[in-house]
């Protein structure tokens, strides 16, 4: 499966401002195949600290991969790149083991984690990790490439909390490209941080964003919508067997 | 100089449809989000700094680069989760060419229509409009966000009665930014399509939807 | 060229220069009122205040020549979709030959100084149910100074009752003026309302001089018959070209 290029300059040279003298650049690579049983296995792993991933040996249902962050981070200036593929056919699921805190680092300037998701034809993913937090004082950005081919199956779910309880939050930039069968299907930026970010105009006071995104047979075809006081909600289909799902909540509690 | 055609297609009463818009407004006042001229400020911020840029920035394109509008039209489409803001954006884009193509028989009327089935997403069709009337990318950019403005101040006049005089004070004190926005979507203009802005905002998306279903509303959006 | 009779009951009065014979029933080539190729539909435009009976009177025109005529009706609620609503509760029409459309609580704007949402609306249902021979488009219920845009309707029909008061006439406007055809609707609560019919027609003509006006109680049950002829007579001088 060709992977579908984005165009030259689509991820911006980044971090800005100084690097700090200890940051870190760590770049995990994960592939998931058919062996010749038919069985889907991790057929490579490149992992690097902190990024680093295992095999769930207790899922025997399903090849089930955990990503476990090795030390704190990111902090400002580490650059994070994750990259899965998952090959014609395969199934993954992917989870994490605690929250991701994006916090501060000692010299200031932004942190930023890239994630590259390829999955093949008939293949199967169900990505969930814990929610990324935005610690006050931080400036993180994500971004995320999911490149899903024409018969693939796509759950990915992505949540952030802007802030630990009871504090405000920090800056938070997110990105998401989907790609469906080589045809763009969205991309959609949203930017969280003091002032007129969680106001009416933009995004609200909500505190938890979890956004997932749809790739299958059964994806929602109408759009809906939940509005109560402190929580929104809305289905969004975007293309055939796509769909992105929003959860905004002020509170879990 | 072409200050004059840019009045014009930037002028409120040019007949575009757009007057049954409110561009959000209606749906956040219904979860009492805009009860005073500060708070419809802070939610006209919140748009200049999510949808705005981006809409600034397709306008702009679109009247740069015509070879692209095809391109340009989804790219803007894909950056709009909300099912019911394409479909009123793509209205939008078929109604103003229609007076578009009047004023300015230079309009490519056929082939902006024939982008999609329902019609162009508006910011490509006003950056063509804008194109065929001889205006520059620039001029498209702060064409779309003096709309913008507009439609905010408008419905919350007609929605609750705010001071006119205030809401317009409010819109004049938005002029620099408006116009350092332009510079920036302008700046863009000839960018690839998918590298274009393509911040939203999560509440226009879902209170869009959710507005579709009120019972009882004023506006279209 | 279409036959030159139309059901109805018996009346007689001039339309516009042309008079027309009348009996029962549907008309022998019940083809004639779909519109010749190349005919566009006619758009009638139907103002008036709130609550003058404007819904009513689509409702009963839709009743009287639905069958026998194919017609679309588009309306411009202020704020509900409640006439769209109320109008295929009625069932006079297949639910998707009528649309509303909103007019961000500026419905003579929406009618007047910029239609292209009504225009849409209008096309889109002319061309979903084409051959399409008669358009109604019902406006937001508005204060008397409304009038529809040429370029959205082709005539007009202006609503007022009784019960609005019978200095209405005489206060005039461009809709008691000018419009094709005026209706003073409710002439069954006059006595109610201490209303003057006498007075209303006298004013009426001083305004309109010989454009046709017609007094009608929608809820009787043929109520809107002569309104519904004038509209037949209408939609004969029309596809007459």
């Amino acid at each position: 499966m060709a992977p579908v290029p984005l165009p030259t300059g689509y991820w911006p040279s980044w971090p800005s401002g100084r690097p700090a003298e200890s940051t870190v650049h760590a770049r995990t690579e994960l592939e998931v195949g058919l062996d010749h049983t038919g069985r889907s296995v991790l057929q490579r792993m490149h992992c690097e600290v902190p990024l680093v991933v295992r095999v769930d040996t207790h899922c025997t249902d399903v090849l089930s991969l955990l990503v476990v962050n090795a030390a704190a981070g990111p902090l400002s200036g580490d650059v994070f790149e994750l990259s899965l593929v998952v090959h014609d056919g395969a199934s993954v699921r992917v989870r994490s083991v605690g929250a991701n805190l994006v916090q501060p680092g000692p010299n200031g300037g932004q942190s930023a984690t890239t994630t590259t998701v390829r999955v093949g034809e008939g293949a199967r993913l169900d990505w969930e990790l814990e929610p990324t937090v935005s610690v006050r004082g931080s400036h993180h950005r994500a971004l995320t490439s999911i490149d899903a081919a024409t018969t693939a199956t796509v759950r990915f779910v992505d949540a952030v909390a802007l802030g630990r309880f009871n504090e405000p939050g920090g800056l938070l930039s997110l990105r998401q490209r989907l790609t469906v069968g080589g045809r763009a299907v969205l991309d959609h930026a949203t930017e969280f941080g003091p002032g007129a970010a969680m106001g009416p105009g933009a995004h609200g006071d909500m505190r938890h964003i979890c956004s997932t995104v749809i790739v299958s047979d059964d994806a929602p075809v109408a759009a809906s919508s939940d509005v109560r006081p402190t929580l929104l909600a809305g289905v969004f289909p975007l293309a055939e067997r796509c769909a992105l799902m929003v959860v905004t909540a002020r509170s879990l509690v | 100089m072409t200050t004059a055609t840019l009045l014009l297609l930037a002028d409120s009463r040019f007949p575009t449809g757009a007057h049954a818009h409110s561009a959000g407004v209606e749906a956040s006042h219904g979860r009492g989000d805009v009860r005073t001229v500060a708070d419809l400020a802070t939610f006209i911020d919140g748009r200049l700094l999510t949808t705005a840029p981006t809409d600034a920035a397709f306008a702009a394109a679109a009247c740069a680069q015509p070879h692209q509008w095809g391109e340009l039209d989804h790219e803007l489409a894909i950056r709009t989760p909300s099912p019911r803001l394409r479909t009123v954006s793509r209205s939008l884009g078929r109604q103003l060419l229609r007076g578009a193509e009047r004023a300015w028989p230079a309009t490519p009327g056929a082939t902006l229509r024939g982008l999609h089935p329902e019609g162009p997403m508006q910011p490509i069709a006003l950056g063509a409009v804008a194109a065929a009337a001889g205006l520059t990318p620039h001029d498209a950019a702060l064409c779309t966000l003096h709309h913008l403005v507009g439609a905010v101040t408008t419905a919350a006049v007609r929605l609750a009665g705010f001071d006119p005089f205030e809401v317009h004070a409010l819109a004049a004190r938005l002029g620099p930014r408006l116009d350092a926005l332009a510079a920036t979507a302008a700046a863009q203009a000839h960018d690839a399509p998918a590298l274009l802005p393509a911040t939203t905002s999560l509440l226009a998306d879902i209170l869009a939807e959710h507005h579709t279903t009120w019972e009882v509303r004023l506006f279209a959006s | 060229m279409p036959p030159d009779h139309v059901p109805g009951q018996p009346h007689d009065h001039t339309r516009d220069g042309h008079t027309h014979g009348h009996h029962d029933g549907l008309p022998d080539d019940a083809t004639w009122a779909f519109g010749s190729p190349g005919t566009r539909p006619l758009r009638i435009g139907i103002g008036g205040p709130v609550g003058s009976g404007k819904t009513a009177l689509v409702a009963s025109l839709c009743r009287l020549l639905a069958q026998q005529v194919s017609t679309v009706v588009v309306t411009n609620d202020i704020f509900t979709t409640e006439d769209a609503e109320a109008l295929r509760r009625m069932a006079v029409l297949p639910d998707d030959r009528i649309a509303p459309v909103e007019t961000g609580a500026c419905p003579h704007t929406a009618i007047r100084d910029d239609i292209s949402a009504n225009l849409d609306a209008v096309e889109q249902l002319e061309a979903l149910h084409a051959p399409v021979a008669l358009t109604l488009l019902e406006s937001g219920g508005d204060n008397l100074t409304a009038i529809f845009s040429r370029a959205l309707v082709d005539r007009q029909i202006f609503v007022i009752d009784v019960a609005g008061g019978d200095k209405v006439p005489r206060k005039g406007g461009p809709g008691v003026t000018t419009a094709d055809l005026l209706v003073i609707n409710k002439t069954d609560l006059a006595p109610l309302v201490r209303a003057d019919l006498g007075v209303m027609d006298r004013d009426a003509k001083a305004r309109r001089g010989t454009l046709p006006i017609e007094f009608t109680s929608l809820v009787a049950p043929d109520g809107a018959r002569a309104v519904a002829d004038w509209v037949l007579a209408q939609l004969a001088q029309w596809q007459a070209g």
